[in-house]
């Protein structure tokens, strides 16, 4: 071997040559046995001048355990380079049973995963960041209108609200454990079956959480629609000012009314409906006018008081003699501000109340169902007339209905009205 | 024993000295010593006997995971500095060898080799150091230290042969 070997042999061993020259040096050294054999003197002789160097350093017995440890636990996974090992033979025809029982395994995943990915009818499915049903806006989880959900979920039940935060996770997890059971290969032992059909068992558990939490965001999400939709409908006209009128319960059910609504009606656009200046206050103009007394009260502390004038309660209905007829006959009307949300009951001819009892005020808002406790009406105005002003929650809809209704005097005021009606309107 | 065990009882001690020669930080010494044994099991497939005994493919192994660990450190400077005050020292000495000869573990073999020669063998195997690096180190050219390493390696190769 000449100078120019030794030196490449020196570069080779020392991983100082080009990957281009290392390549064409190692084919060289497996077609040339003597070069193989100069190059093991090399090798050898270089190591050994390393050793001499170098002096070996014995190793405690804790050391050489630690060591080897640190060294197993990395090539535990790797197979037996050697034959040393006890192999473990199957016969020959196991794996054509193994491969059937995996090739089986994946068709019921992928169908039980087709099934998870289809949608029930009206409903979406959230699988997968990429899939198609993530375009529906119902499972847009940053949407407001599901977020109020989630919080209502959260508030409703706990399980859903924490199947909607894993769902993204879950969602992801599910198509990642998809693609990897579908993966050639990716079983291969009995232990991994196993595992895998442990896995396949909580996917299906999560699927049918998430789908108990999508069916109810999906229910939560109809109602939050249909409310959004009937107050789009009644907020076409912000600014207006909804008139209503209020008549006892005798003449509530037999349709008959006073007809005060005349007093309206030359200021009307449509029915029921008087254009309003915002920078007039009608009502408080036309109750300073007739001497009503006058209270306000607002829906999101309907018990106190917020001020009150002109207490002496006047008989009103010099103020509207020419629209209304006079009569002892409980009744009233009522304006409401839908650009301010508040609204304001002119009452006439209250009955007596009891000292037990009290006369509660309820609206039912356009978008509801139910009657919402507005407050109390003034004790003062039991037996006569007076007019109050209430402020309604800016979330509240404009009240389709109001009504008045003795009930127990308490201190919390009653969540629904169970007692005789004593106005209602329209 | 399992082939590890019996491979790492074996060659353990060894290659630790190497990689301690390389680097001073033991933890260093630690994970680079572990890392070659990993390699090596992983690569044993890639083992050639007809190029080199198993100790010395084991060894060079673990020289080049020390080297790329040197040369990823910050260390390789300042031992670069060091070799050089140690060149200084040397030279200033009488006898050039007398350094080498004070190590118990010199092998007598490694006598028949110059001072310049053990030099740059010992730089190119333990520092990883280029010619050029340890030409600047032995304060010598470049030629000089292709020279010293070819006939050093070659006559390494002499002496292991004759002793075999």
């Amino acid at each position: 071997m000449n100078d120019d070997f030794t030196s490449d042999a020196l570069q080779y061993l020392l991983e100082e040559m080009e990957p281009a020259k290392r390549a064409a040096f190692a084919d060289k050294l497996s077609r040339d046995p003597v070069a193989a054999a100069a190059f093991k003197t090399c090798a050898d002789s270089y190591a050994r001048f390393a050793l001499e160097t170098a002096p070996a350093v014995a190793l405690s017995e804790e050391e050489h355990h630690t060591h080897l440890a640190a060294i197993l636990a990395e090539t535990s996974a790797l197979p037996v380079p050697t034959g040393a090992a006890k192999v473990v033979r199957f016969p020959s025809w196991i794996w054509p049973v193994a491969a059937a029982i995996l090739l089986l395994f994946n068709i019921v995943q992928g169908v039980l995963l087709s099934r998870s990915a289809k949608p029930a009818a009206g409903t979406a499915v959230v699988v997968a960041p990429s899939d198609p049903a993530l375009l529906d806006p119902r499972n847009d989880i940053s949407s407001p209108a599901l977020a109020a959900s989630k919080e209502s979920s959260a508030a409703n039940d706990p399980d859903s609200a924490r199947a909607l935060d894993s769902s993204a996770n879950s969602a992801t997890a599910v198509a990642s454990n998809s693609s990897a059971g579908n993966e050639p290969g990716a079983v291969d032992s009995d232990d991994t079956l196993s595992i895998d059909l442990n896995r396949l068992d909580d996917l299906r558990h999560e699927y049918a959480r998430l789908q108990r939490a999508r069916d109810l965001l999906n229910t939560e999400y109809n109602l939050a629609l249909e409310k959004l939709t009937r107050r789009a409908l009644t907020e076409q006209g912000v600014g207006r000012l909804a008139a209503m009128e209020l008549v006892d319960a005798d003449s509530y059910a037999r349709g008959d009314r006073r007809g005060l609504m005349n007093l309206a009606r030359s200021l009307l656009t449509e029915p029921g409906i008087v254009t309003a200046d915002s920078s007039t206050n009608t009502t408080d103009q036309g109750l300073t006018a007739t001497g009503v007394g006058s209270v306000n009260i607002s829906a999101t502390d309907p018990l106190r008081l917020m001020t009150m004038t002109v207490p002496p309660p006047v008989n009103p209905t010099g103020a509207f003699q020419s629209a209304t007829p006079q009569s002892a006959t409980t009744y009233a009307w009522s304006v409401f501000d839908e650009k301010q949300n508040q609204g304001y009951l002119n009452l006439y001819n209250l009955p007596q109340v009891a000292s037990t009892d009290s006369l509660q005020l309820w609206v039912k808002p356009v978008d509801s169902t139910e009657f919402l406790a507005v407050g109390q009406v003034p004790a003062q105005f039991y037996g006569t007339s007076g007019s109050l002003h209430y402020q309604l929650s800016p979330t509240t809809a404009t009240p389709a209905q109001i009504m008045v209704t003795l009930e127990p005097r308490t201190e919390t005021p009653a969540a629904k009205p169970t007692g005789p009606v004593v106005l209602r309107g329209p | 024993m399992q082939p590890m065990q019996a491979l790492h009882k074996a060659f353990a001690p060894l290659l630790v000295g190497v990689a301690r020669r390389i680097l001073r930080d033991s933890e260093d010494v630690r994970e680079v010593v572990q890392d070659a044994f990993v390699k090596a099991w992983r690569l044993a497939s890639s083992y050639h006997p007809e190029r080199g005994e198993v100790y010395s493919w084991m060894i060079f192994i673990t020289r080049n995971q020390a080297i790329d660990r040197l040369r990823r450190g910050q260390s390789r400077q300042a031992l670069l500095t060091a070799l050089q005050n140690e060149e200084s020292d040397a030279r200033a000495a009488a006898a050039p060898d007398e350094r080498f000869d004070r190590r118990d573990f010199l092998d007598h073999t490694l006598a028949h080799l110059t001072a310049p020669q053990r030099q740059a063998l010992e730089l190119a195997f333990f520092t990883g150091c280029s010619q050029a690096e340890i030409a600047t180190a032995m304060c010598t050219p470049v030629g000089n230290v292709k020279n010293h390493l070819r006939r050093g390696l070659l006559k390494l190769r002499q002496l292991v042969a004759r002793h075999e």
